[in-house]
């Protein structure tokens, strides 16, 4: 099977294969929506420019998919020459005409009784090259089907999901490889980020985001924290071909909330990695949040961009951090360039010069509770932002509230929760979200769109000088990219936590959005 | 009375013995939607959307009790077959043709249902007679459509999928279509299996091996 695959990779694609060539040129056709993000770069900005800000307002319903899910919805789908590919939480799989919204098959999975997931059984996608696609459990498998009909492939373990290792990410096909996050945070996991062959499963590579003895950064926990660190992997990470590497968010360390038992900075939790995508070896790292003691998670996905930054051209990598700043880093050497808050935050003095947080003090949780802004979800959390070429400004969703932090014993028994205490908002505030667009060669805000609740929406913006989003009441709207302003909204019924995507079908131009159960395909008339 | 509630829900599809038919063969005690007590209560009383299972109006006590039949039904019946599952094996990929259009483990065709699981889910005497009169029960979603469009291209494959407006289907090169009916001019659709009848084909003795060995396509179980 591996001939078959390598021979695909040579021989150019067929109509509705996905080749690392196509992967790669992404960008060159707008029409298709070929990984979790759209392109390598993960800008989520699609080049279609038939809907625009001129007639956005003439868009219609052309058609909705109703899946069978009491499951919170958080796919991105996949769309490659006229077919949608997307994922029924938990583990199901579905493959739709664009036209129609009729299914051609459906991949039913089943799954183990007890699944320890701290916040839900979710999945957020698939990944695809050639004939195959691919998709992490919430047991901690992965699994490759036939697009053409869901047949399963192979099946592989990843971890021992009852430890509390799941699969929610959707992976990310990187040359030859598969690259596959995990999630188990909350579960004192040890995490890494892993690669395998598509052709048979087998793991390739394994990076573990805690170093352990004797390797560098294992000196930043103390004890044995390490063995049951976190610092899981759980959402799709960006690649850049030219340098090689991919980058990747890594979660919070654990236990969360009690750092007493994890002293140090607690390498490399709430950090980005950048791997050399062949080997799996650590070209660089930056944290953001030196012994996070607040779950803010740095699983924010990774904008990579080329642009001039005070006066120089550089590979840059554009960041709205859980823990309420915006930072642009070098991404050829994780050189940390700029950090500016872009939510309120009560927690920071400032970042200084090398990038590192410089603490107010007393904002650690407490046995009485600390009050600290942001709350545990951050700022932001793992919604998808988007960068838009046309404007240069980076939009994402944005949370602007506080909690009480209450710090607590923290025992670890595996496979059970591992929080080390809790967290209260405070009932009187229940905080306020926004849309927001942020000029990322200053972290200015430019504009915001004010929202009644805080919002779990991915953003897209569009050539239409458009940017999508959602609420959590399932309005599903379009809003002016340069300044903001709403120019048309649909009442999709459901909770939308999920990013809107772009593509062609029959010549035309859709937008959908998975919103409560369902997914909702939008057109001009 | 798990006995009784097992004949009279149950039993049409399964088989008075569990041995499956219609519905999956209940007798291997490993089920594709869950092996545990928990979860054969629930694919009882919710059924299994996408699939002819359908959800009951059951008492929880008289769900009990079916659960508690079908783990009788399960309780170590393994069927006997005659035939060389190996001999079988080699049929499936050569004389048999079987691999031009089903999938085991992700090699072989895709006109027919995957039967990488099937011993999992089919009784020895299911197999047998799919083998040997594959027109007797076809699956929806494996029915033949022959359909020409208003271009006068033709389309001739599986039916994956129809509604009142739109048939998906994938072809006999494998390719997926999805056609709008107000585009055709013709649409046959016949819930017949392209799959040949083989008892001309295959002798008795290759025939046993045959189901010998898709007999012995079995789910591992997994952990509870």
């Amino acid at each position: 099977m591996k001939t078959v695959a390598i021979a695909v990779l040579l021989a150019g694609p067929l109509l509705g294969q996905v080749t690392y060539q196509r992967l790669l040129e992404a960008e060159r056709e707008p029409g298709n929506w070929l990984t979790y993000s759209g392109n390598y770069n993960s800008i989520r900005h699609s080049r279609l420019q038939q809907i625009h800000s001129g007639n956005v307002s003439g868009l219609k319903l052309k058609w909705a998919f109703q899946m069978k899910t009491t499951e919170r919805v958080q796919a991105t789908p996949l769309v490659v020459d006229g077919i949608m590919y997307l994922t029924q939480p938990p583990n199901d799989g579905w493959a739709l005409d664009t036209e129609t919204g009729r299914p051609y098959w459906h991949y039913r999975r089943s799954l183990p009784e007890r699944i320890n997931t701290c916040c839900g059984q979710v999945n957020r996608g698939l990944a695809m090259l050639g004939d195959r696609l691919f998709m992490g459990t919430v047991d901690s498998h992965l699994v490759a089907l036939d697009r053409k009909t869901g047949n399963l492939l192979w099946d592989v373990e990843v971890a021992d999901y009852t430890k509390g290792y799941s699969l929610t990410a959707a992976p990310l096909v990187v040359k030859d490889k598969l690259i596959v996050g995990m999630a188990g945070g909350e579960y004192g996991v040890r995490g890494f980020l892993d690669a395998y062959d598509p052709a048979t499963g087998k793991r390739l590579w394994r990076f573990r985001t805690i170093p352990g003895p004797g390797e560098p950064g294992h000196e930043t926990w103390s004890g044995k924290s390490w063995e049951t660190g976190g610092a899981p992997t759980w959402v799709t990470g960006s690649f850049d071909p030219k340098v090689n590497l991919v980058y990747w968010g890594t979660g919070n360390p654990a236990p969360d909330w009690n750092g007493e038992v994890r002293l140090g900075d607690n390498l490399y939790a709430s950090s980005v990695i950048a791997l050399d995508a062949d080997t799996g070896k650590l070209k660089w790292y930056f944290q953001f949040t030196p012994h996070d003691v607040h779950d803010w998670d740095a699983v924010q996905i990774p904008v990579l961009v080329d642009a001039e930054f005070r006066g120089r051209q550089r590979k840059l990598m554009y960041w709205g951090n859980r823990n309420a700043f915006f930072y642009v880093l070098d991404r050829e050497t994780g050189e940390f360039l700029m950090a500016k808050p872009f939510t309120s935050q009560t927690w920071a003095e400032r970042i200084d010069e090398k990038g590192r947080p410089v603490r107010r003090p007393n904002t650690s949780p407490s046995r009485e509770g600390t009050l600290v802004s942001p709350g545990p979800q951050g700022g932001t959390n793992w919604y998808s932002p988007s960068y838009s070429p046309v404007t240069k400004l980076f939009y994402l969703s944005v949370w602007e509230f506080a909690s009480r932090f209450y710090t607590g014993d923290a025992p670890y028994q595996p496979g059970t929760l591992f929080f080390g205490s809790t967290t209260a908002r405070l009932p009187d505030q229940p905080g306020r979200g926004s849309i927001r667009a942020l000029d990322p060669s200053t972290g200015e805000i430019r504009w915001q769109y004010p929202l009644h609740s805080m919002p779990q929406t991915g953003l897209l913006s569009t050539a239409g000088n458009l940017v999508f989003g959602g609420t959590e009441e399932g309005q599903f709207f379009a809003l002016d990219a340069g300044t903001g302003k709403e120019l048309w909204r649909a009442n999709t019924g459901g909770m939308i936590a999920a990013g809107p995507i772009s593509y062609l079908s029959k010549g035309k131009q859709l937008v959908s959005i998975a919103a409560g159960s369902a997914i909702f395909t939008f057109a001009l008339e | 009375m798990g006995a009784r509630l097992y004949r009279l829900h149950c039993s049409e599809c399964h088989g008075l013995d569990g041995s499956g038919g219609q519905g999956t063969d209940l007798t291997r005690g490993v089920y594709r939607f869950g092996s545990t007590d928990e979860a054969l209560y629930r694919t009882i009383s919710k059924g299994i959307a996408g699939t002819r299972m359908p959800a009951t109006t059951l008492s929880d006590a008289q769900l009990l009790q079916i659960v508690r039949h079908v783990r009788l039904l399960a309780g170590g019946v393994r069927l006997t077959v005659p035939g060389d599952p190996a001999a079988g094996e080699a049929l499936f990929a050569g004389k048999g043709g079987c691999a031009k259009c089903h999938m085991i483990r992700g090699a072989g065709g895709r006109l027919g249902p995957d039967l990488t699981y099937i011993g999992s889910g089919r009784s020895p005497s299911h197999l047998r007679a799919s083998i040997l009169r594959p027109d007797e029960e076809v699956s929806r979603a494996y029915w033949s459509v022959e359909a020409v469009d208003n271009n006068a291209k033709t389309y001739s494959g599986i039916r994956m999928g129809e509604d009142t407006y739109s048939i998906q289907l994938l072809d006999v090169n494998e390719e997926l279509h999805s056609l709008a009916k107000q585009d055709l001019k013709r649409l046959v659709v016949h819930n017949k299996s392209r799959m040949p009848g083989y008892a001309q084909m295959l002798t008795d003795s290759e025939i046993n091996d045959l189901v010998a060995y898709l007999y012995s396509l079995e789910r591992k179980a997994r952990r509870p």
